[in-house]
């Protein structure tokens, strides 16, 4: 089932959807939630987590849209896994760069326009330079595992993402961002 | 304010790169998706409304490393494993004590007295603390389990609860054994586990509540045996004829006491599973007479109660057998709390009764009779509370709204 149909039955709330759902997209999810996971969670956790992907993804239905519905589905699982390692107190992964800005922490229309601006500068990012810095950062994986799947050396992928990193070091602070 | 890069990620909202996927049991999957779906969707007043049992344990997952000192027997202690043997922030919102509620002059419907159980050696039982009201009651027990006993990640323990009240012996149970059972959550050394169980049942106060914890299995049971039943139901409807009308395959139901015989049936898969530690562990509490009322408002069979940030709905209300139903609250700002993703209220939205235009929050989480807000309302913030009544008879749907509350 493509994913214009899936969108469409779900928004019904067609259950026959929500399996096919979960029959596309299992291996996808449960890959990204045991990447940000790094080896801390076991399977059974994995798959709740998961499951409970799909089950904000239904009762969020009338909120999907097809062409995003993938990148939606890893958004969701991304915050999920995030949230489940820190409830178990686990730590998440933190870079040792951060940006400093002076907007304030309570405003919510700070926080979008934050979001708005960063993804305008990902965007302007060169392909190769958004690939590495969205496996590293969005999907948490692993230098040996990005050059693999990228087919190229993991000294190249060091190097790589290290400039990458320092190209949106400067487009940020180009926006006003500080850099710690 | 600072951001690291992997928090500025999470705002990332556009394409992302392909990555190569690993093999998952989707089926699996399938199987926890269905049964939380079913969970929401199969709100239905009990066959036998004096039977309720809520508990947080279905999803719950934690498994955390807490200090030696957080376990001691005193009222923060039993906070603190309360926090902890949480499974997620809706079902955390719903606990008393852990909302981040004022907790100030609730001392008198909490006892943090250790009692003991009896029972089986290889694991050694006694409470953590007890949280109790007109109509919840809340246990988080320790178990050490001897040396040489290792307990898995995924174990969890049945419970079955029984109240006395002088002569009377109900026990609180349904047929989910899924919703009974609670995870084991790590203490700070190998041998220390905590779980809690939630329940919600009617005059609750100066009863003796027993309380009997049978084997640790592995959460896979759970819906193995949930898949089980609905297999082993299907079989009796069949045997009993599936041309049959419903009408017909419901009396049948009832006059054979087909929900003893699922009952029956899910102890004896329970008793027959794999485990991880066989045994069976037993203990008597009882609750004070004269606990404290925490409801903040109560009227026609809808208690609100703004320290669980929860709504309760009296099964005893006149609510024919079978029928299903559905709050919905407006707020005197407009907005109108209900659920969504149900059949009920897809229902009501095609009926205009509310429109996906309208600004609604959701329930965060419906276990059994009790609707938990995402946050705090204050009862002076209502305008209505609606009760729609949904009686299908086999051939034609019949929708009542009863109006539970009206602000003057």
């Amino acid at each position: 089932m493509d994913d214009e149909k899936l969108v469409r039955l779900l928004r019904k709330k067609k259950e026959e959807a929500l399996e096919a759902l979960v029959e596309k997209y299992s291996a996808y999810v449960s890959t990204v939630a045991r990447n940000v996971a790094g080896g801390t969670l076991g399977n059974s956790d994995i798959e709740e987590i998961t499951a409970d992907v799909f089950i904000t993804v239904w009762k969020k239905s009338s909120e999907l849209c097809a062409d995003t519905l993938r990148s939606y589905l890893a958004v969701i699982a991304r915050n999920i896994s995030i949230d489940r390692l820190r409830k178990l107190h686990y730590t998440v992964p933190i870079d040792e760069l951060e940006i400093d800005d002076s907007s304030d922490v309570e405003s919510n229309t700070d926080q979008r326009l934050i979001a708005d601006e960063f993804n305008s500068v990902i965007n302007e990012m060169s392909q190769r330079d958004r690939e590495l810095l969205l496996r590293y950062y969005f999907y948490y994986q692993k230098i040996p595992q990005i050059a693999a799947e990228m087919s190229i050396s993991e000294s190249s992928c060091k190097t790589g993402l290290f400039r990458a990193r320092n190209r949106l070091k400067e487009k940020l602070i180009e926006r006003g961002y500080g850099y710690e | 304010m600072s951001k690291n890069l992997y928090d500025l990620f999470s705002e990332y909202r556009g394409e992302l790169p392909e990555i190569k996927e690993e093999k998952c049991d989707s089926e699996r999957i399938k199987q926890l998706v269905r049964q939380q779906t079913s969970e929401k969707k199969n709100i239905k007043v009990r066959r036998n409304p004096k039977m309720f049992i809520i508990s947080i344990a279905a999803a719950l997952t934690a498994v955390t490393s807490i200090t030696a000192a957080a376990y001691s027997d005193n009222f923060g202690g039993f906070k603190k494993v309360l926090r902890r043997t949480e499974a997620s922030p809706a079902v955390n919102s719903e606990l008393p004590l852990v909302n981040g509620s004022d907790t100030d002059g609730m001392e008198d419907n909490i006892s943090v007295d250790s009692v003991a159980f009896t029972g089986s050696d290889s694991v050694s039982v006694k409470t953590a603390g007890m949280y109790y009201d007109n109509n919840t009651f809340m246990l988080s027990v320790e178990m050490k389990v001897s040396d040489g006993i290792s307990i898995r990640d995924d174990a969890v323990v049945i419970p079955y609860f029984t109240k006395y009240n002088g002569d009377t012996a109900v026990e609180m149970r349904d047929q989910s054994g899924a919703a009974n059972a609670a995870k084991l959550v790590k203490g700070d050394d190998f041998q220390t586990y905590y779980a809690t169980f939630y329940i919600t049942e009617k005059d609750i106060a100066g009863s003796t509540i027993g309380v009997r914890l049978e084997n640790i299995i592995p959460r896979a049971a759970l819906t193995d045996c949930q898949t089980a039943i609905v297999a082993e139901q299907n079989k009796w409807h069949e045997e009993f004829g599936t041309d049959s009308s419903i009408e017909d395959w419901k009396a049948y139901w009832k006059e054979n006491d087909l929900d003893k015989r699922t009952l029956d049936f899910m102890d004896s898969y329970y008793r027959d599973c794999d485990k991880i530690v066989e045994g069976s562990w037993t203990a008597e509490v009882e609750v004070p007479a004269d606990i404290a009322d925490t409801s903040t408002f109560e009227n026609n069979g809808f208690r609100v109660k703004a320290d669980t940030l929860s709504i309760t709905v009296d099964a005893e209300r006149d609510i024919p057998e079978g029928a299903s139903y559905e709050p919905v609250i407006t707020l005197k700002n407009g907005d109108v709390i209900f659920t969504t993703g149900t059949k009920e209220t897809e229902w009501l939205k095609e009926n205009g009764v509310f429109t996906s235009e309208d600004k609604h929050e959701n329930f965060a989480s419906i276990y059994s009779n009790v609707f938990s807000y995402s946050k705090p309302h204050d009862v002076n913030d209502i305008a209505e509370v609606s009760m729609y009544i949904f009686n299908y008879d086999g051939s034609e749907l019949t929708v009542e709204k009863n109006l539970v509350y009206t602000a003057d």
